[in-house]
């Protein structure tokens, strides 16, 4: 496991897109910074981790998602991971971990931020705590179903799109509830998967929210892994 | 090492791979021979892991591949058709991802990665660009680090898939002698739809056709067991007026004669070829004596690997059209007497009789 994920931070940090994706999550976010803490004359950082980051997180593992699984599919290293001695826990797990630690490097512009605020104004630990701790959970969950998109298909494009398609499908999942029956729709309102992050930027730390990333990113790596096992068996 | 049995494996409708069965021993150096299609990249994705069969079992060094597959894995060192490398790497890098990756740190037998790598590269001799992008490798080079790749782990099996598929001819050369020399402490399986590669390389032979195993045998037993005792090359002293090729022509059992040309004085070479399951040497011997006609020299013109491919095939798809037309035939047999029954039930079979009867009177 470890092997991949040096592979995938190696690999990351060699290739244009790497520091594309890192110039891009960079900018966004500072805009976002301008826009809801600095123009706002607040130190609050729960409006700049809320709505409009997520839509950066989504862009960030939907470019993201493309390595995963479809560009070794599509340039045939597959093959050597699929018959070296690792399992294909190991190996979604590997691919995993490497897209977290990526993305998490590129979230390291928040400290410049928070440093500002320390300059300028107090900052809420309390608060940034919990909206990091929401932070990792929301993209851990985004990054498994990216995962699991990559390893449907081996067109790196469809893989970005499909996958910044069904987070988008869940961002707005709630919208849709009121076509349907009440209790799918309850269940539908309770899928949002920015509902959940409420909670985070108001600095509470709540279970059901930490269970539900939890849980979606179990579900989804689980899914990977069963989706390349049929692939070989089809 | 290696022991396949009942493999199978089905895309959609399609048969890739119908049920084949093969053993192969340690220190064996096997081809896999078959046009486009015949099944052979699947057979290879099946024993190595990257797919999944249908049916069968595959068993690696002891190791049953479903049960146990990482130790199955962990005997193999496979270089696919196009080589799994990553271009965005140097040499040394992939190598070392490779090490890794096959968890080489935590095998005892295995050296410390540096001399390790180093000892891999010094033998596909790739040392002069380790420090180089994969990228800007040739072709050449590419297949060699591949095959490093595989080397890596020092594992007891080597499978490599068309090595030296897009190679120029020198590469070729190359590739073919690293193979060989690889193979003389290893087990290789290696597959080619060119003939005269597997020919050079390979102890025994494994034909495939259409996913079937057409034949197996060792590399040299398949040329005699198709006909090399048919046809000779043979030089003769006769004298200059003899109608040596009319007249051997002539001999019972004699397919096809074909006059060579003259490469000693008063000599003449020609290619004498028997009708299958026929001996001719003796008779040729004893009229060429009786005419007093002196045989200098009678060559066994084994049949070329492609002939005997072509051949093999071709008798394959004869075999599989007769089996499919006696199936039919007995499908016919089974459901006529039935149809027979059931026409004498309903009493029109004496009918119908008499209604053909009458049509061919009108």
């Amino acid at each position: 496991m470890t092997a991949i994920i040096k592979r995938e931070l190696v690999s990351f940090f060699k290739n244009p897109i790497g520091w594309f994706v890192i110039a891009i999550y960079t900018f966004l976010s500072a805009i976002l910074f301008t826009l809801f803490v600095i123009w706002q004359n607040t130190s609050y950082l729960g409006d700049y981790f809320g709505f409009w980051l997520f839509f950066v997180d989504m862009i960030v593992v939907g470019i993201l998602s493309m390595r995963f699984f479809s560009e070794e599919k599509k340039n045939k290293t597959d093959q050597l991971l699929l018959t070296s001695p690792i399992s294909l826990y190991q190996l979604v797990l590997g691919k995993f971990f490497g897209a977290l630690i990526i993305f998490l490097t590129c979230t390291c512009v928040n400290f410049f931020y928070v440093l500002v605020i320390d300059i300028f104004g107090t900052v809420d630990y309390g608060c940034l705590f919990t909206n990091l701790i929401g932070t990792v959970l929301v993209i851990s969950s985004m990054i498994a179903i990216g995962l699991f998109v990559s390893a449907l298909t081996e067109s790196t494009i469809a893989a970005a799109a499909a996958t910044i398609a069904i987070l988008f499908f869940m961002f707005v999942i709630d919208f849709f509830a009121m076509f349907f029956p009440t209790w799918l729709a309850d269940i539908l309102m309770h899928g949002n998967i920015y509902a959940q992050f409420d909670d985070f930027t108001n600095g509470i730390l709540n279970l059901p929210p930490i269970i539900y990333y939890l849980s979606v990113t179990v579900i989804f790596l689980f899914l990977a892994v069963r989706m390349i096992e049929r692939r070989r068996w089809s | 090492m290696i022991t396949v049995s009942g493999l199978t494996k089905r895309y959609g409708n399609k048969i890739a791979v119908n049920n084949i069965s093969f053993t192969i021993n340690q220190g064996d150096i096997v081809g896999i021979l078959g046009p486009n299609g015949a099944g052979k990249t699947t057979t290879m994705n099946m024993i190595t892991g990257y797919i999944s069969s249908h049916a069968g079992k595959i068993s690696v060094d002891g190791h049953d591949l479903l049960e146990e597959p990482s130790k199955a894995k962990a005997s193999i060192g496979y270089l696919p058709e196009i080589p799994p490398l990553y271009h965005d790497m140097t040499v040394r890098e992939y190598l070392s991802f490779v090490y890794d990756l096959k968890g080489c740190s935590k095998k005892e037998n295995i050296k410390k990665k540096k001399e390790h790598l180093a000892e891999v590269c010094e033998v596909v001799k790739i040392t002069g660009v380790y420090n180089r992008l994969i990228k800007n490798l040739s072709k050449g080079y590419k297949q060699r680090v591949g095959l490093a790749q595989a080397l890596i782990g020092d594992p007891p099996i080597l499978i490599l898939d068309e090595p030296t598929a897009g190679l120029d001819p020198k590469e070729i050369v190359e590739i073919r002698n690293l193979i060989k020399r690889l193979g003389s402490r290893r087990t290789v399986l290696l597959s080619s739809h060119i003939l005269s590669e597997v020919q050079a390389i390979c102890e025994r032979i494994i034909i495939m056709n259409e996913g079937f195993i057409v034949m197996d045998a060792l590399a040299d037993d398949l040329t005699m067991r198709m006909g090399a005792n048919s046809r000779y090359g043979v030089r003769l002293a006769a004298p200059e007026d003899a109608d040596v090729i009319g007249v051997l022509g002539a001999l019972p059992g004699v397919a096809k004669i074909e006059y060579v040309g003259s490469f000693e004085k008063g000599t003449i070479d020609f290619i004498i070829e028997a009708e299958k399951k026929t001996d001719i040497r003796r008779l040729l011997f004893e009229e060429c004596a009786k005419r007093n006609w002196y045989i200098l020299m009678i060559t066994p013109l084994g049949m070329s690997l492609e002939d005997i491919f072509i051949q093999l095939v071709s008798q394959n798809d004869e075999q599989r059209a007769l089996e499919a037309k006696n199936r039919e035939k007995e499908k016919n047999a089974r459901s006529a007497p039935n149809n027979n029954a059931e026409e004498k039930k309903d009493g029109k079979i004496g009918e119908v009789k008499d209604g053909d009867k009458n049509d061919g009177n009108y």
